[in-house]
């Protein structure tokens, strides 16, 4: 696919899984604190606004910081917490150079959270889920799931080196989702090595 | 293959009109981002598509320590003050709060792909979604018009969202179902030429009956209650209703208005709104600022004679001819709930969340939205359950839920453990635990303290302990407002709050004002009032000491509001008076940050200087006694004696403006004449008392009370004069605290020499 027939979708977000999995009494208050220290010490790409508390959602955003082209969330989705990653209003980028651009932001966003007093959570590198939040650029179809994933992979190859990446696509039973794939790498890196992959 | 945008991909798809009202505010953005439109026209534009301000959108905020910019790119404006790329907040109308699974799903979309995959249910059963992107917005319109929702006038000054009961067509004590009629309202007014000339904004509701809460019409600007007369229907019409600061019940208009009447009516009450209400002074250009100035007969009046003058229009009848009398078919046959298994749970949230129709067989599941949010994936989920069990019958409310209509009985376990699936199944519907909030400081740009994270703590608090809690404080009502403006409809609750702040050693402090006592029964029927600020953090256990006092001294099935106007205004004070007090900061910082907030509270510039110091503790001191005053004149009205309330009210204005005074002149006497002239040339006509978004409407309150004073004040005088002194002081506060910042700016203070030294 030529860059210029490449879907640029304006909207995309990653999402690293916490490992292991926290039980239901997970207290998320001290992410409020965490993400406006970032707020003030500027410790995470991107122009930083606020931070909205979704605590009371069941399965909800959680914790969110809210920035002008990404946010960043202790996101509680399909019951799995995580850090989710939004990268919003990008203009004429394809969607592999915006999901490069959300990886290292969200990569970012963990070593930052990793190195902080705040240890609730420990995320891991070895699933992720990408949404292509534009349904118009990428739909939710087969074919979107061909072209992401023809876009994805060389990417993957790029931050996860030899590890192996599986990528599924997620939302496939319910056409009315956003494209959602699923990654799957055996022996990652860890977030900092991605991190460090990317940037190289 | 999909179009390259989604204009192209919708073409054909939308109403015309609407498709083409979309692409001439898209070029209206495109004309303001290049500089080619004034920035306040364009405002006005905005915010008539539904396209509002929001916090932090003068691109900057206090993170805890200081005020920092934000560093957005450097382009026009979008409205005075307003940075083009910081994020908005859109709201979506739906009138009567009827909505469908597709025009669901497209919401849910749109809040995935420009906002925050939340969408947030209002107090006027909107949608609105947050931090998006004002670019963004016409695309958002083209996607909601293809499934026949429109943004248009949801803010601005023009016809609000007409809300209505949302058990309109299946409630047991209404008159009829008078969801087709709002419908015929909104869609009749609309555009229309005749309310486009307003000087604020008019929100319409309808009502099926007179004594539940239904509709609220009593405190909307134009209500209308279901009625039959000589197997004729039509509608009792009231008008000049509001809350916001200054709360005013409706007056009746017409005691019955033939339902052909109804639409020209309304025209015309329009028309005489749009000529003679207040258009510079936005404090006062509420309809029922010029309900009350004119009188109810004289409006009136008006109102008769305009109708004769207009123009007769098809529309106003053409909506009876094939008007549906119910909204929406049942998916499924009619059946009870039967003996089987009930799932775990399925009781105690069938006994709070579930209305049993008037159609046999039938019943409302009522979804309790925690602070009226739900995500993307469950709006979709949500989708699918209406389409298998309750068809297009759902309903926004204005206590932030969801309500599935027509469901079957006998389906009801199926459809609790389905919702429950996707967290959509907490008990509790419009009881204690389902505390109504407005966005507040989370979001909304006139917030002072955080509705919200009180709402969800007291959720929180009160969900765990809800089994255990007697029905009578089951059956409570709690809202909460950021602010003075009421869209929590904290009047209308049993326990209401709104935020404000204090001074204490140099630092502000969240609060709130309790107000207790509203009526939500009567269609919203009469106001609480305000007994006493707390500070925000101490909200939850003055809660309790309300409670337990109420569950232990309530008689017989005393409800709250006669309780408490029972216990007077004295003895409830003396109940939260051990709350008020807040601990240094030494001993306690939390007392010094906002629910959900770790940043300590600030409403501006924190920094004091020593001699600023000496200035709070002398307005500190004076002000106690506008507000004992104030206080004092609630008691008066308990008492039935509205003349000496009226007058401690004023008078009350009068400390307050005083104590501001001899923060720079201490030798002012207490003539009323002094004090008036004093504050006016120091505070007032210099525009220092000015709040930045009220700008002079609370001084306006001691202004017109000195050159106006009331003969024989009624109940209604002495209520209003009681909410004026209270937000005159609550601006006194507001304006001592600009002049600290400012001394302390300027490096001190210098006491203006007494005028007899
Ligand atoms: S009550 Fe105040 S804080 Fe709340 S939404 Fe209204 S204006 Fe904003």
């Amino acid at each position: 696919m030529s860059q210029q027939d490449s879907p640029q979708p304006r909207r995309v977000s990653v999402k690293f899984f916490a490992n292991p999995q926290p039980g239901a009494a997970l207290d998320l208050a001290p992410y409020i604190g965490l993400f406006h220290q970032f707020i003030q010490e500027k410790s995470v790409e991107g122009l930083l606004i606020d931070v909205a508390d979704y605590t009371h959602v069941p399965d909800g955003p959680g914790i969110l910081l809210v920035g002008h082209d990404v946010d960043y969330g202790i996101d509680l989705a399909g019951g799995r917490a995580g850090l989710l990653t939004v990268r919003k209003r990008i203009e004429g980028s394809s969607f592999a150079e915006a999901l490069r651009d959300t990886l290292v932001k969200s990569t970012g966003a963990i070593a930052a959270i990793h190195g902080s007093d705040v240890d609730q959570l420990q995320f891991a590198t070895d699933a992720l889920e990408i949404q292509c939040r534009d349904r118009l650029a990428l739909p939710n179809t087969a074919g979107g799931f061909d072209a992401a994933s023809a876009a994805l992979a060389p990417l993957l190859a790029e931050a996860f080196g030899d590890a192996k990446t599986d990528i599924t696509n997620d939302a496939a039973d319910d056409a009315r989702s956003p494209l959602t794939l699923r990654v799957v790498a055996q022996s990652p890196p860890d977030a900092v090595a991605l991190l460090a992959n990317l940037r190289s | 293959m999909p179009g390259q945008t989604w204009k192209e991909e919708l073409s054909g798809r939308t109403d015309p009109q609407w498709e083409e009202e979309i692409d001439i505010f898209e070029g209206q953005v495109e004309l303001r981002r290049t500089g080619k439109i004034d920035e306040k026209v364009f405002a006005e534009t905005r915010l008539r598509r539904g396209v509002y301000g929001q916090r932090y959108d003068n691109g900057k905020r206090h993170d805890g320590f200081a005020e920092q910019p934000l560093a957005f790119a450097d382009k026009p404006t979008k409205g005075p003050d307003t940075v083009w790329d910081a994020p908005g907040m859109v709201r979506i109308k739906i009138p009567f709060g009827g909505v469908s699974p597709e025009q669901l799903e497209v919401m849910a979309d749109l809040a995935e792909e420009y906002s925050d995959a939340i969408l947030h249910i209002t107090t006027r059963q909107d949608v609105q979604l947050h931090y998006v992107h004002i670019e963004d917005a016409p695309d958002l319109m083209r996607r909601l018009a293809a499934v026949g929702i429109t943004t248009r006038e949801a803010c601005g000054n023009s016809v609000r969202n007409v809300t209505a009961c949302p058990l309109a067509g299946v409630c047991h004590t209404e008159a009829f179902d008078v969801s087709p009629y709002a419908q015929a309202l909104m869609t009749f007014l609309l555009g229309h030429p005749d309310v486009q000339d307003f000087g604020r904004k008019f929100k319409p509701a309808f009502s099926g009956c007179e004594h539940e809460a239904c509709g609220l019409v009593q405190m909307h600007d134009g209500g209308f209650v279901a009625r039959m007369k000589d197997g004729k229907r039509g509608f009792k019409v009231v008008v000049g209703g509001g809350l916001g600061p200054v709360p005013h019940q409706a007056q009746v208009l017409s005691e019955f208005t033939p339902e052909e009447e109804l639409l020209p009516e309304i025209q015309a009450v329009a028309r005489v709104f749009a000529r003679l209400g207040e258009k510079k002074n936005r404090g006062r250009a509420r309809i029922k600022f010029l309900v009350a100035k004119l009188g109810i007969e004289e409006f009136r009046r008006l109102v008769v004679e305009e109708r004769t003058t207009l123009p007769h229009d098809d529309r106003w009848t053409a909506f009876l001819n094939d008007m549906p009398h119910t909204r929406g078919e049942p998916v499924r046959e009619p059946a009870v709930l039967n003996g089987g298994a009930r799932p775990h749970g399925f009781d105690a949230w069938y006994a709070t969340n579930v209305y049993r129709q008037r159609q046999e067989g039938y019943a409302v599941a009522m979804l309790n939205l925690p602070l009226g949010d739900l995500t993307s994936d469950q709006t979709r989920k949500l989708a699918d359950l209406s389409r298998e069990y309750a068809g297009d019958n759902l309903r926004t409310t204005v206590e932030q839920n969801i309500a599935l209509r027509f469901v079957r009985e006998s389906d009801l376990p199926a459809l609790y453990e389905a919702l429950d699936a996707v967290g959509l199944a907490a008990a509790g519907a419009t009881t204690i635990v389902d505390v109504t909030s407005c966005p507040g400081t989370d979001t909304c740009k006139l917030g002072i303290a955080a509705s919200r994270g009180l709402a969800g703590e007291l959720r929180k608090r009160l969900s765990e302990k809800s089994a255990q809690l007697p029905q009578a404080i089951k059956d409570l009502k709690i809202k909460v407002s950021g602010c003075f403006n009421s869209c929590g409809q904290h009047h209308v609750a049993d326990i209401g709050f709104y935020g404000n702040s204090r001074k204490i050693e140099g630092r502000t402090v969240p609060h709130f004002q309790v107000i207790l006592g509203g009526q939500w029964q009567n269609n919203g029927g009469s106001y609480g009032l305000a007994v006493g600020s707390v500070p925000s953090k101490a909200i939850p256990d003055t809660i309790d000491a309300l409670t337990d006092a109420y569950a232990q001294g309530r008689e017989g099935d005393e409800r709250f509001q006669d309780w408490t106007a029972r216990m007077g205004k004295r003895s409830i004070r003396e109940l939260i008076k051990p709350f008020m007090p807040v601990p240094s900061y030494a001993d306690d910082t939390a007392y010094y940050s906002d629910w959900s907030d770790v940043r300590e509270f600030t409403i501006g510039d924190l920094g004091v200087g020593e001699c600023a110091g000496e200035v709070v503790s002398l307005f500190g001191i004076e002000v106690v006694k506008a507000e004992s005053q104030a206080f004092d004149a609630q008691i008066s009205i308990d008492d039935g004696d509205y003349e000496t309330a009226e007058d401690l009210a004023y008078r009350a204005m009068l400390s307050s403006a005083r104590a501001l005074v001899r923060t720079e002149y201490i030798d002012v006497t207490e003539e009323p004449d002094d004090i008036v002239k004093e504050w006016k040339n120091r505070f007032f006509d210099n525009e220092r008392f000015f709040d930045k978004y009220a700008k002079g409407k609370f001084g306006q309150y001691l202004i017109d009370r000195y050159a106006n004073p009331v003969a024989s004040a009624t109940r209604d005088d002495a209520s209003r004069r009681v909410e004026e002194s209270q937000l005159f002081i609550e601006a006194s506060h507001a304006c001592e605290a600009r002049v600290v910042a400012e001394v302390a700016a300027a490096g001190g203070i210098e006491l203006e020499p007494s005028a007899n030294a």
